[in-house]
């Protein structure tokens, strides 16, 4: 399963070469690391989710792994528990 | 450049704003004794530097400005008194919040252990937290039992107070907020994110977020800079409406935001929407008041798109009872041309147009030339052309210069800090108090205030104001007061610094003076004449140089600085009464009123403000020293004559002094001085260009202008021409000299 390393900042200004990736690596399955995000901004909840949908109509797995407890926590608290793994650490609501 | 720079230059821009008012919202908030509205400017600013500081990462200044924020909000709810001694502490914080803006402008780090003792402060004042925190929980556990049984009727109250404010219901403070928020995609491009939000949302207590993405497209579809997604926050009902408005402060009109009271089911907008479809279309706006839009006055902007029973029920509105849908969509137009009222314009921008309007002035003056030396300047339709061109190229370049006035206020504002640092390191009481802060200046003439003012503040504070002891000694109060003011006189400004102090000591001044070789001990010198000592170079009266208004500098750089800018510096002093300096200032460094004249062959410009006079000079009133060097005798004294067309190597031969005419002029290193030049052609406001940007520093020149004919005429700088003359001198002439001058 190929593999993409998110950034360490999920900003504003990652949103459009993180939805770019995306759609390049579309039509296989994909391992998102996510163990060096530090910092989510919600265009880029926005691109996860649609790549998560993308990938589901698509039959392919698309597995976030290695959450870093920012990432995990960011999630949670805007309600997008989806693209939290489960059983992954990280803060609460 | 990187659109999330450019953002970045925004957010310091306003947060300059900010800080600028926040000094004066301050004193306003403890001038009318804790006034809410008062109180709630000031919070705002503070909450909008952090907003803005949380979008962009900025820790310290996020940290510091959370802190000034929650004993503002202390004070707010009247846990706080607006006393003042909290005013100033408040007053210190706003300092160091803008340090740290600034060190954050730079990328560095402010003054961790100043911030550190401040936050101390700031918690200080704060009630106890303990109790606070009992507080809450006593609300939250109380919170929601009645919350299930006095739900039903609640609702009828909250469509019967229509517009008012639901919080100020009490029976409905104990439902749930159910608040939906869904941005705009300007609310991301303008560097904010809907998740720094729902953060602070979250803080106000416990909550529950839940995500909408039913709007989202397709990954091929999605605009990386879209906004796709709402969320609904449910909050517990012991947060205040306000608070709630708070957190979408920064991002009003870039958000679609309502906010409600839950229902029992808890679902609070599905619940409303529910409502809105049971009312007849004329009752929706008895429903509306309860969706609370962010900002002023513009209700609710535009349909909830995400809301799947809005959209349906406010279009049947619209058409059926256009009286009662008109607010919503009048309301955006009526903030909007609020919004623009202004712009930021890049000031390179601005100083190429008031290039090019000089060039202008200066292709109009050459053009009118040109007409009226040939034939046709007797055809009166040309001559009446060219008047109107002369006419509105003068109001152009007014209007122009006037985009770049700006009111003195921009200084006036530092100087409360200047003077709050100055009164706590002398231990005196001081306070300043502005006038005419609105009085308007060239942005050139601004930008160099600030440095003089700073001095001579210091120096009332320092200097003039006597030790709280003395003055209780006197029978005055023990604050002393220095008043900074700003007024228009006869197209110049004026800035006076006036404090109420003991005035100059004469007698001090003058045996300071005396001991110092600046004049001779039987030399009879009127009262302002000992006044002006002070600023002469080389005084200092303080007994020891004091590190506020010592720090090596005298009275006589700040009068030097002054008259670079073409400005005066006078002294008037009253015994135990105050003294007041008044600095006075061309409006502009854009245009200067000159005196052209002829000097070898060659016109310059000298400018009028140095000049004091101008003479014929008598064969008898001129003296030879040495072989090339003379004085002139002006009424009994003796001042240097210098030839301007030799000092700038126009010729070698002096013109003889009876048949030039002498310019006297004031120089303030060098004292008096005459200018010789072959003769005046007339006075007239010239356009100043610099020699520096263009080519290069000159001696003896200070800019640059073009004449009506086209030829280049150079500013003469005065300082320097005289400077040039005296530094040529043999000691002997120079000792002849200064024996002839003194």
């Amino acid at each position: 399963m190929a593999a993409l390393k998110l950034p360490e900042s999920l900003d504003i200004a990652a949103a459009a070469s993180l939805t770019e990736t995306f759609r390049k690596r579309r039509g296989r399955g994909l391992s998102v690391d996510a163990s060096q995000v530090s910092r989510v901004g919600a265009l880029c909840v926005q691109v996860l989710l649609a790549a998560r949908a993308a990938w589901e109509s698509d039959g392919k797995s698309l597995k976030i792994m290695q959450p870093s407890d920012a990432y995990c926590e960011a999630m949670r608290m805007c309600g997008a528990d989806v693209l939290v793994p489960s059983g992954a650490s990280g803060g609460k609501i | 450049m990187d659109p999330l720079e450019s953002v970045k230059i925004t957010f310091f821009q306003e947060c300059d704003e900010h800080l600028a008012t926040l000094e004066g919202d301050l004193l306003a908030m403890e001038e009318s004794a804790g006034d809410r509205e008062a109180i709630d400017a000031v919070f705002r600013a503070v909450h909008s530097i952090k907003g803005g500081a949380g979008a962009f990462g900025l820790e310290a200044l996020v940290s510091f400005a959370h802190v000034f924020e929650t004993a503002l909000d202390h004070m707010r709810e009247g846990r706080l008194a607006v006393t003042h001694e909290a005013v100033q502490i408040m007053l210190r914080a706003n300092d160091i919040l803008a340090d740290h803006v600034e060190a954050a402008k730079s990328g560095a780090d402010a003054d961790a252990a100043a911030a550190a003792a401040m936050m101390a402060e700031l918690n200080a004042l704060s009630p106890g937290e303990g109790g606070e925190a009992g507080g809450d929980d006593a609300l939250d556990a109380g919170g929601t039992a009645p919350d299930e049984l006095g739900f039903v009727p609640l609702k009828m109250d909250i469509a019967d107070i229509g517009g008012d404010d639901t919080a100020s219901d009490p029976a409905a403070d104990d439902a749930d907020w159910v608040v939906t928020f869904a941005p705009h995609a300007r609310l991301y491009a303008t560097a904010n994110d809907a998740l720094i939000l729902l953060r602070e949302l979250t803080r106000l207590g416990e909550s529950d977020v839940s995500l909408d993405a039913s709007a989202l497209p397709g990954l091929d579809e999605i605009d990386p800079e879209g906004a796709y997604l709402s969320w609904t926050v449910r909050l517990l009902a012991s947060c205040t409406e306000d608070d709630i408005r708070e957190v979408f402060d920064f991002v009003d009109g870039d958000c679609t935001l309502t906010l409600e009271r839950a229902t029992g089911d808890g679902q609070g907008a599905g619940g409303s929407g529910d409502a809105a479809d049971e009312l007849p279309p004329a009752d929706e706006l008895g429903f509306r008041p309860v969706q609370i839009a962010i900002g002023e006055d513009d209700a609710i902007t535009s349909p909830v798109a995400e809301s799947d029973a809005t959209p349906a029920s406010a279009e049947p509105a619209a058409s059926a009872a256009p009286q009662a849908a008109s607010p919503p969509p009048t309301a955006k137009p009526a903030a909007s041309p609020a919004a623009s009222a202004t712009i930021r314009v890049d000031l390179d921008r601005v100083d190429k147009l008031i290039d090019l309007v000089g060039e202008l002035v200066i292709n109009q003056a050459m053009l009118a030339q040109r007409v009226s030396e040939t034939v046709i300047a007797n055809d009166s339709n040309v001559s009446m052309g060219l008047d109107e061109l002369e006419q509105l190229t003068r109001e152009i370049q007014d209007s122009v210069m006037a985009i770049r006035a700006q009111p003195v206020r921009i200084v006036f504002q530092r100087m409360s800090r200047v003077a709050r640092e100055c009164a706590s390191a002398t231990g005196k009481q001081v306070r300043l108090v502005t006038e005419g802060e609105g009085t308007e200046v060239d942005k050139t003439v601004i930008e160099r205030l600030s440095e003089p003012i700073t001095h001579m503040l210091r120096n009332a504070v320092d200097h003039g104001l006597e030790s709280p002891e003395r003055r209780a000694e006197v029978g005055k109060p023990a604050e002393g007061v220095v008043r900074l003011s700003a007024r228009h006189q006869s197209g110049r400004i004026v800035i006076d610094v006036a404090d109420d102090g003991g005035g100059i000591n004469r007698e001090r001044v003058f045996n300071s003076a005396v001991e110092k070789g600046l004049v001779s001990a039987d030399a009879t010198l009127t009262d302002d004449e000992i006044d002006n000592l002070i600023m002469m170079p080389g005084f200092s009266t303080a007994q020891e140089v004091s590190n506020i208004s010592g720090r090596g500098v005298g009275m006589d750089v700040v009068k030097r600085s002054i008259q670079e800018l073409g400005g005066r510096l006078s002294i008037s002093s009253e015994p135990g009464v105050g003294t007041t300096f008044s600095l006075s200032l061309p409006l502009t460094l854009a245009v200067l009123d000159g005196m052209v004249v002829s000097a070898g062959g060659q016109t310059l410009v000298a400018p009028l403000t140095s000049i004091v006079e101008t003479l014929q000079p008598k064969a008898d009133a001129v003296r030879r020293i040495g072989p090339n060097r003379t004085v002139l005798a002006v009424r009994g004294a003796h001042v240097p004559l210098v030839d301007v067309g030799v000092a700038m190597g126009w010729r070698t031969e002096p013109l003889p002094a009876t048949e030039g005419v002498a310019i006297l002029v004031d120089s303030e290193v060098h004292g008096e001085a005459a200018l010789l030049v072959d003769g005046i052609q007339g006075q007239r406001q010239v356009v100043i260009k610099s020699l520096e940007a263009n080519y290069q520093h000159v001696d003896c020149i200070a800019a640059a202008t073009i004449l009506g004919d086209g030829r280049v005429a150079l500013i003469i700088d005065v300082e320097s021409t005289i400077g040039s003359n005296l530094r040529g001198a043999t000691p002997a002439e120079a000792k002849e000299l200064l024996a002839a001058a003194g």
